[in-house]
């Protein structure tokens, strides 16, 4: 993989200052500090329940933090309806359950946002729209409706949505999660493509092969903290703490 | 950004402001509507208060089930009226529900011939209106019904005639009360048995035969007792003198149109919920439970019921519901129900239309409520804790 | 050397003769056994007679023209020419004869209205059902109303037989319709005071019968409001009937609303729609579509409860049958009443099970297209 600078020294792209979160009496979130450089890409891993999906999807303000800052390319993430409207433009996401919306095609869902929120006219959408189809390669199933595809054919129609709206950051929610085996790799091929291009990318996922290819950092959370961070070879390789030892022999031996 | 936009942008004020405008909305309308109220009333020389519910009602109504004479209030009359209410939806409820239990069992047959008639049967009562089914029963069937003298007799023992049903009433002699007390004792040793028994099962594995035990306690004890006392219970059986029958108890014919119109149409629906209730319990579930080897009777009883209950008994309670609240239809036939006596007779009367309308949804909200927060126990008590 | 063993194919062959074919389908579905058997003989011989009777009463020794009670004296065939004496009553009401061709092409637009949705599916005729579903109302209402566009007034009272059902019946359905939808939304929202506002006007109504907010309104209007008493008895009839079944209308879009998958909203605000953006292209679409079937079973509950206003005095379909039969021609013993009875439960059941078939098709229709 090759090595893109990453500008930390120009400032992060997205930053996590003693964030803490509550799910009612339960903490969620404990006392959480990030960094993430422009073009970075990190995995973060995990047991289930550690606070992973929270973690990022407190960046575009689907989960709300109780306590700390999160700052995303400079704006301050608060209850201010601007800020999270211009934030949310800045951030795409994609969902372990694709989330497309079934009563639309699958033009129509990368035209919507585009239409309804850059408040481009449709023709000029559906021409933005059909390149990142074929960046996905799936520009031959444009008029086809969610429903008719695969899981993989669906999940690279949400990626293709998330882009038509010309993120900065790509978040990435345990996407080939729900997938059959076969169709994981196609997923997974699309975002190592975006990683080359320089998209700064956080990715919740259990697949160990992509983090080695393609993530700049490996983050390991357990019980709402991050307990450890490295560069993926020396985590996989040599984890120090005890927790990450205990998951990492759990998952590796399949 | 000056601070005033941002406050406007904060989505927590935004929201608190849209609310605070809703309320006073709210209030505004209120008191407009009061003043009006207040206004006309005044125009109408209508009075208000509720001292009317003291005065003497002068009107008689046809079946009481506490004494109510000429002198009573229209207070009176409103409890009069609300237990008739209540027995009237009690009985349908009871009747609808067996009828519709095999209604639902029909349905379910493997008789091609049987679930087409239940079929038909729950398409028809289905979809016709109510209050068409009541005139049928009251106006068409009980008006053809020959008078008293030729009464339908069943076994001689009840006697259906044009107005109304005639059934034995019991007497209640000397020593009655202990056959009660020895009822009542049964039914607590019942249910205290079936615990000891399953407790009993939990421990040891051994099963007790709680069925037969309980017949034994509930049946023979208070015949037993009944018979130390010389059997103080009999039935007054109504037999026809010179023109009116002597002993039994009458049934007005509209309570008995409204209770075949209410029970026919509302096991139709019942039948529905309970039929949809079991056969949404997955049928995965009936196999593997006969692969452990559970017997037919053990799979229901242990396995489908129980599931099936979840699923029926909100809709159920949802239909109890509107079986109470059409109640009120009885006042088109002039059963002495709630509705007839507070839209009927008193409003006529007094003419205190706000306080009487007031008095009408309070009481059927109330016993809406009721049902709506048994519904709820029952929902909490019985839910499945999920991840 | 192998160890594999192959066979040779097979040609399927036909079912032993008492497995298959009608004879196998009686055996097994009629026949079963011993106790089925009994039931199947026993509902035959019952199921028979009624058919029997019924065809007799119904066809065979019914009268089918006539102009009084004497026409029809027993018991033994329908007295259909009650029907056919009175029809004019029951198709028009009270209008009078001149202005007959009104209610006519309203008959025709409520029938245009039904085809148009009964045949039309998908998003090309999306356009069609909106226009029709705004137009009915209106222009049947002007139709009916008259006063304006040159058209002589008619007032309410004169509504009757089937044309006041069907009055009564769409105003329940198209008046309660976009009012339910908001007040799900308002319960579905967040925000707490109009969450518990609309919770409590829903519960409020739902709690109550039907008879009784008629009669509420119908008394208290004039009371509540300035000038109140000169609003038409019908017209807060009409009111009554659509507040009261926007809460049931309600809860059908609350349960559609439910039934909408937390995913989908989170994916629009992730792609940055604005509240009302979400709602307009992306839930409500989907959230209407699930909640046909159970409004459908609502605008059938509708149509069956138009027969109450007979209890205030109105002479629907069911009022005006009432009514006529205790015209002193046609009084007379009850097996008149019998006939009516039967006719006006037919006109019934022929809408009521027409609606639910079409529910059940829209059901099937959903559930390929997922």
């Amino acid at each position: 993989m090759n090595e893109k600078r990453m500008d930390i020294e120009a400032g992060p792209i997205i930053q996590f200052d003693k964030v803490n979160k509550w799910f009612e009496n339960f903490h969620v979130l404990k006392d959480i500090d990030l960094k993430v450089g422009r073009g970075e890409r990190i995995v973060i891993c995990g047991p289930s329940g550690s606070g992973k999906s929270t973690l990022i999807r407190c960046i575009n303000r689907l989960e709300e933090h109780q306590e700390g800052n999160i700052i995303v390319d400079g704006i301050e993430l608060t209850d201010d309806v601007k800020n999270i409207d211009a934030i949310r433009s800045e951030v795409g996401m994609v969902f372990q359950s694709f989330n497309l919306f079934p009563h639309l095609s699958v033009i129509d869902n990368l035209i919507i946002g585009q239409h309804l929120v850059r408040k481009l006219p449709k023709s000029a959408a559906a021409e933005i729209a059909m390149t990142y189809l074929q960046r996905v390669k799936i520009d031959d199933q444009a008029e086809k409706f969610p429903g008719q595809l695969s899981g993989g054919q669906q999940q690279r129609v949400a990626i293709a949505r998330s882009l038509c709206m010309k993120p900065k950051i790509m978040l990435f929610d345990e996407v080939t999660s729900a997938l059959d085996p076969e169709m994981v790799k196609e997923v997974l091929d699309v975002m190592i493509d975006l990683a080359r291009e320089g998209m700064t990318m956080l990715v919740v996922t259990h697949e160990m092969g992509f983090a080695r290819e393609v993530a700049n950092r490996v983050m390991f959370m357990d019980e709402g903290q991050i307990i450890e961070e490295n560069e993926p070879s020396a985590f996989f390789d040599d984890p120090q703490s005890d927790r990450a030892k205990l998951f990492l022999s759990q998952i590796l031996h399949q | 950004m000056n601070n005033l936009t941002r406050l406007w942008y904060s989505a927590k004020i935004r929201t608190n402001f849209y609310q605070a405008c809703l309320v006073l909305g709210i209030l505004f309308l209120a008191v407009w509507v009061v003043d009006t109220s207040a206004t006309n009333l005044e125009k109408l020389g209508i009075k208000t208060g509720l001292d009317f519910l003291s005065t003497e009602a002068g009107f008689a109504i046809s079946q009481t089930l506490i004494p109510f004479s000429s002198t009573s209030t229209y207070g009176d009359a409103i409890v009069v009226c609300i237990l008739n209410t209540i027995l009237l939806s009690v009985t349908a409820i009871i009747l609808s529900t067996i009828l519709g239990f095999f209604i639902a069992i029909s349905k379910l047959s493997d008789n091609w011939l049987l679930n087409q008639v239940a079929s038909i049967y729950v398409e028809i009562f289905r979809n016709i209106p109510l209050l068409l089914q009541l005139f049928f029963w009251y106006f068409a069937v009980l008006k053809l019904l020959p008078n008293k003298r030729e009464s339908i007799s069943f076994a001689d023992v009840a006697f259906l005639n044009i107005e109304g049903l005639v059934i034995p009433s019991p007497i209640f002699g000397n020593g009655s009360q202990y056959v009660l007390y020895a009822i009542i004792f049964g039914i607590f040793a019942s249910v205290a048995l079936k615990l000891w028994a399953k407790k009993r099962q939990k421990n040891t594995g051994q099963t007790f035969p709680v069925f037969w035990s309980i017949v034994g306690i509930l049946i023979c004890l208070p015949v037993i007792v009944a018979a130390i006392n010389g059997f103080p219970i009999s039935w007054k059986i109504p037999v026809f003198g010179k023109f009116n029958f002597q002993g039994g108890t009458e049934l007005l014919p509209e309570f008995v149109a409204m209770l075949f119109g209410l029970t026919l149409y509302n096991a139709a629906f019942i039948g529905e919920i309970i039929r949809a209730g079991i056969m949404s319990v997955n049928k995965g579930q009936r196999e593997a439970a006969a692969s452990i080897g559970l017997a037919p009777n053990q799979i229901n009883s242990e396995i489908i019921i129980p599931q099936a209950l979840r699923l029926i008994v909100p809709p159920l309670a949802n239909q109890y519901l509107n079986l109470m609240k059409s109640t009120a239809l009885a006042s088109a036939i002039a059963y002495p129900d709630l509705f007839w006596a507070v839209n009927g007779a008193i409003l006529v009367q007094t003419g205190q239309v706000i306080e009487l309308q007031a008095i009408t949804l309070g009481a059927y909200l109330g016993i809406s409520l009721l049902i709506a927060l048994s519904m709820n126990t029952y929902n909490h008590l019985t839910r499945i804790e999920e991840r | 050397m192998s160890n594999a063993i192959v066979r040779i194919h097979a040609n399927s062959r036909e079912a032993p003769v008492n497995d298959r074919g009608f004879i196998g389908w009686v055996r097994s579905n009629l026949f079963s056994t011993w106790y089925h058997s009994i039931i199947t003989v026993l509902l035959f011989w019952v199921v028979g007679n009624i058919v029997i009777f019924l065809f007799e009463w119904g066809f065979l020794n019914a009268v089918w023209v006539g102009e009084s009670a004497k026409a029809c004296p027993n018991l033994e065939g329908a007295c259909w020419a009650f029907i056919t004496d009175r029809w004019r009553l029951i198709v028009y009401g009270l209008v009078p004869k001149q202005l007959h061709w009104r209610i006519n092409l309203f008959y025709l637009l409520a029938i245009a209205t039904a085809i148009v949705f009964i045949f039309s599916f998908g998003k090309q005729d999306k356009q069609i059902r909106a226009v029709f579903f705004i137009a009915f109302p209106i222009i049947g209402y002007f139709l009916l109303r008259g006063g304006s566009f040159g058209l002589q007034s008619v007032e309410p009272d004169k509504w009757g037989g089937l044309v006041l059902t069907l009055v009564v019946a769409s105003c329940g359905i198209f008046g309660a319709i976009p009012l339910g939808l908001l007040l799900a939304l308002g319960r579905y929202s967040n925000l707490p005071v109009l969450k518990r506002v609309c919770a409590g006007f829903i519960e409020f109504w739902r709690g109550v019968p039907l008879i009784v907010v008629i009669v509420t309104f119908v008394a208290l209007l004039p009371i509540f409001i300035p000038d109140g008493a000169k609003i038409d008895i019908v017209i807060r009839t009409l009111i009554a009937f659509a507040v009261f079944n926007s809460a049931y209308m309600a809860e059908v879009f609350r349960g559609g609303l439910q039934s909408i998958d937390s995913g989908q909203f989170e994916a629009s605000k992730s792609i940055g729609l604005s509240y009302w953006q979400m709602m307009g292209h992306i839930i409500l679409p989907q959230a209407i579509r699930n909640s046909v079937p159970a409004l459908v079973n609502t605008c059938i509950s509708v149509f069956k409860e138009t027969t109450l206003i007979l209890l205030i005095g109105f002479s629907d379909l069911l009022g005006i049958i009432h009514i006529s039969l205790e015209d002193p021609i046609w009084l007379g013993p009850p097996h008149i009443f019998a006939s009516a009875y039967t006719f006006v439960a037919i006109v019934f059941f022929l809408f009521c099970y027409g609606m639910s078939r079409y529910s059940r098709r829209l059901e099937n229709r959903s559930n390929i297209s997922q």
